[in-house]
């Protein structure tokens, strides 16, 4: 202990000693820069202007020429079927890509068996699910939102099991997954709770709608199927329903769309509930063209295009054609099974 | 093993095994599982509903499991089994006081703890009147009410969770509150709600009486240090002469007897222990007085089972109002099991009698056509179980199950009342063929346009009031279309129309 004791810094009567003075004007100056990082990265600069809508991007395949838009098949193997109309339509590989990440909307409306024809047949959704990854899709993604409970939905109508058992995942509605999406052109719905989570990376998109018997509508197929994705009080749309359907058909423009005819629910619908409303039509049909396809769809409902008044809009919008002649319509494997009634 | 480590395995076992049921009842993962086991083990809900409906309901013969033993072993259940009764063993342990003479004091018999065979006289004259009232304080009763109602839908909405597990439940803050402050009294009281309110515990205690086998205390070896009492759950004072009706047959002063005084035995001479509960034979008498004089006065009230209440809607399978008051336990299964959270527990609707039995209410779900789960779940066939092709109507089976009736408010309906497109109504029903139907009508809008409306007309004889086109209406306060109890299948005064009526119209394509 030989060292000169150092002497007490002096300290000014009106300050602090040179430690204290660095750790209060490093705190202050912590907490200065902390708050104004907080205010700017919660500042919202455009005060009183509404934050703007997603839109969806045209998930569509460029024409083909010398292809037909819609193609249709009669038959009991389902995902022959299907591989056949594709490859008329000039092939998976025109649809799907290697990396794609794939949106698949079957409609699971109700919780009931698929038998009742309320849903989509759940053979069509994994045989397509099997084909888009068999195609080198990295992910397919089954989703609805239904009028009856999701949960229940999904297994009811078969269609979890079917999709699950083909390699896809379902994907249930949840609260964090809607986004307002914007409606492009002179619409009614101009902007509506989307069920967009799945599709924020999906680039490609395929209707799998059911052929169905409705009464407001007159009937339901690939262009109101997407009605299974709006949240919000969407019961309200059936006071313009062919309107709203139609600019359903302006805000979701798909890779392609499947109809499910398989069972045609031709009446009681769109919940049907017994055997006796089923048709069994064993038919699929495969469109890039959605205005021509829901017309033949009306076909098999015993209605005429002309009569449904979202497809006429739909057409005046110039969202497709309903003259099947100049879509290319064919009815494949004609020779063999016999034409379509 | 050391026994008193084994009972903890026990209660350990049986929690998780409560737990998981009731999470299964939820879900349509319900499967095979028997969610309502615990309900059927509970002698206090089989004998409440057996002297009120005069059966004992399908699985509550379960019952006997736990009351022969209780003849053997004395309250075993209450130290070893009962979900409801380790929570309570739980929550006393963190309200523990630090010292041993503090230990001592918390567990030393209070004459409040005979409270609870009061409240079982009460509950059992009541039953003996056909009002059974047992699922209000019986502690399976009142945890399955309170975890299913209240808190599993907390977590479920605090965890963000959708689909199945956000839940919501009218008032049902109230279930979960009464059982937070159930288990928050063990601060002031060690196992509170077991020793002084616990229906099923005074009624086992009672049984007890009879317990063949019980800890007993050798004079000789008992060297009055009291250690034994510190443990104890049931205040059952060990270091004298043990009250019989309270031990819960833990075994706990055995394990920590300094001097090996206290043994598991069979048959000791009477005199050891005080064998009855503390109570007096007066005081039973007047508590079940009470009960007999008290119901005329409750039930001088509008009755309703007498002049049903509109929004008394019943689930499918419900018993008449009078057995479905008879046989309900309030347990809340049903509400767990619906996988629409349409099932909600009645504050008012039902009346004094009624509170916490399931309602309908459709605004927050819908019956869903294919399922038939409350009936699958109801411990005491107040929800008879009832398959599928009943509740359709299907072969053999003449009429559906009708849960009521739904009537349009026209002057609320978009097309009857404002000339407007709609009939979401229609779309939902679904029964085949659809119990809502078209009315097609010319009218004239505001404007002068000539336009034509569908307007929704219901068919009485083929609505089951399943509520889809109440829960789906556009209008979303007050529903322009609302399903009413009148024409429900289970009562004979609430009907609509004559039943040929309704055959004859079913045949109709």
């Amino acid at each position: 202990m030989t060292d000169v004791p150092r002497p007490e810094r002096p300290v000014p009567e009106s300050g602090c000693s040179r430690r204290e003075f660095l750790r209060r004007v490093g705190l202050a100056g912590m907490a200065a820069v902390g708050v104004t990082a907080l205010g700017f990265g919660l500042h919202n600069r455009r005060a009183g202007v509404e934050a703007k809508a997603l839109r969806l991007p045209d998930y569509g395949v460029p024409a083909a020429g010398d292809r037909p838009k819609i193609v249709a098949m009669r038959g009991d193997r389902v995902e022959e079927m299907l591989r056949a109309c594709l490859d008329r339509l000039g092939g998976v590989e025109r649809f799907i890509q290697r990396g794609d990440e794939v949106v698949l909307k079957p409609n699971v409306g109700f919780a009931q068996p698929p038998s009742v024809g309320a849903t989509t047949n759940p053979a069509v959704v994994g045989a397509m699910a099997r084909i888009c990854l068999a195609a080198g899709a990295v992910t397919v993604w089954v989703v609805d939102n239904p009028i009856n409970d999701p949960e229940r939905c999904m297994k009811l109508s078969g269609i979890r099991a079917a999709a699950e058992e083909a390699g896809a995942r379902v994907f249930l509605p949840r609260p964090s997954a809607f986004r307002d999406v914007e409606v492009p052109g002179n619409t009614v719905l101009k902007k509506w709770s989307f069920l967009h989570t799945p599709f924020h990376r999906a680039t490609k998109v395929i209707g799998l709608p059911a052929a169905k018997h409705h009464s407001l509508a007159g009937a339901t197929l690939g262009m109101k199927n997407w009605y299974g994705l709006l949240g919000g009080p969407r019961n309200q749309l059936h006071q313009d329903i062919h309107i709203c359907v139609a600019d359903l058909a302006s805000m979701v423009r798909p890779t392609l769309t499947v109809l499910d005819a398989t069972r045609v629910l031709f009446q009681n619908g769109p919940t049907g509930g017994s055997a006796s409303d089923v048709r069994e039509e064993r038919t699929l049909a495969l469109s890039v063209d959605p205005v021509a396809l829901d017309s033949y769809g009306a076909s098999l409902l015993g209605r005429e295009p002309e009569e449904i008044g979202y497809i006429v809009e739909a057409r005046r919008r110039g969202l497709g054609t309903t003259d099947l002649k100049a879509a290319g319509f064919e009815m494949l494997g004609g020779a063999r099974v016999g034409g379509m009634g | 093993m050391r026994l008193t480590t084994t009972r903890a395995i026990s209660q350990a076992f049986f929690l998780s095994l409560f737990l998981f049921l009731l999470v299964a009842a939820g879900a349509g993962w319900m499967g095979g599982y028997p969610v309502s086991l615990f309900l059927q083990l509970d002698p206090l809900l089989a004998t409440a509903t057996a002297l009120a409906a005069r059966t004992v309901y399908a699985g509550m013969i379960l019952a006997l499991l736990v009351l022969v033993p209780t003849f053997l072993l004395g309250r075993f259940f209450c130290g070893w089994v009962c979900p409801m009764g380790t929570l309570h063993h739980l929550f006393s342990r963190l309200f523990r006081p630090k010292g041993m003479k503090e230990r001592i004091a918390s567990n030393a018999y209070r004459p409040f703890f005979a409270v609870k065979y009061y409240l079982l006289a009460v509950v059992l004259v009541l039953s003996l009147f056909g009002v059974t009232q047992a699922g209000l304080l019986d502690p399976i009763s009142f945890l399955t009410r309170g975890l299913s109602t209240s808190i599993f839908p907390a977590i479920g909405t605090s965890t963000g969770g959708h689909g199945l597990a956000a839940r919501v439940f009218q008032s049902g803050w109230l279930p979960g509150a009464l059982l937070v402050a159930a288990l928050l009294l063990n601060a002031a009281v060690p196992r509170f709600y077991c020793r002084a309110l616990c229906p099923l515990g005074a009624f086992l205690g009672a049984a007890a009486r009879l317990g063949l086998f019980h800890v007993r205390r050798s004079e000789s070896k008992c060297i009055h240090c009291r250690q034994c009492v510190a443990p104890c759950p049931g205040a059952s004072d060990p270091h004298e002469r043990l009250r019989r009706s309270e031990c819960m047959a833990c075994l706990s002063c055995r394990a920590v007897c300094p001097t090996e005084a206290i043994t598991f035995g069979a048959l000791p001479p009477e005199a050891e222990v005080r064998s009855a509960p503390d109570v007096s034979r007066r005081r039973i008498l007047q508590a079940a007085l009470v009960a007999a004089v008290g119901l005329p006065i409750l039930r001088a009230s509008l009755r309703t089972d007498r002049l049903p209440p509109s929004g008394l809607i019943r689930p499918p399978g419900s018993e008449p109002e009078g057995a479905f008051l008879a046989k309900c336990v309030k347990c809340g299964a049903c509400m767990k099991a619906c996988p629409t959270n349409v099932i909600q527990p009645a504050l008012a609707e039902a009346g004094l009698e009624g509170l916490w039995t399931p309602v309908m209410v459709n605004r927050i779900g819908y019956c869903e056509y294919n399922c038939t789960q409350c009936g699958r779940v109801c411990p005491t066939g107040a929800i008879r179980a009832f398959s599928l092709a009943e509740k359709l109507g299907q072969p053999p089976h003449e009429h559906p199950i009708r849960i009521g009736t739904a009537f349009v408010d026209r002057s609320r309906c978009l097309p009857w009342g404002m000339n407007t497109p709609c009939i979401v109504c229609e779309e939902v029903c679904p029964v085949s063929p659809k119990a809502i139907y078209i009315e097609r009508t010319e009218v004239v809008d505001s404007s002068g346009r000539r336009l034509t409306v569908q307007r929704p007309v219901v068919d009485p004889a083929r609505c089951i009031g399943c509520g889809l086109c109440e829960h789906h209406c556009p209008v979303h306060d007050l529903r322009a279309i609302r399903v009413s109890s009148v024409g429900e299948s289970r009562s004979r005064n609430n009907l609509l129309l004559l039943p040929e009526q309704g055959a004859q119209k079913k045949g109709q394509p």
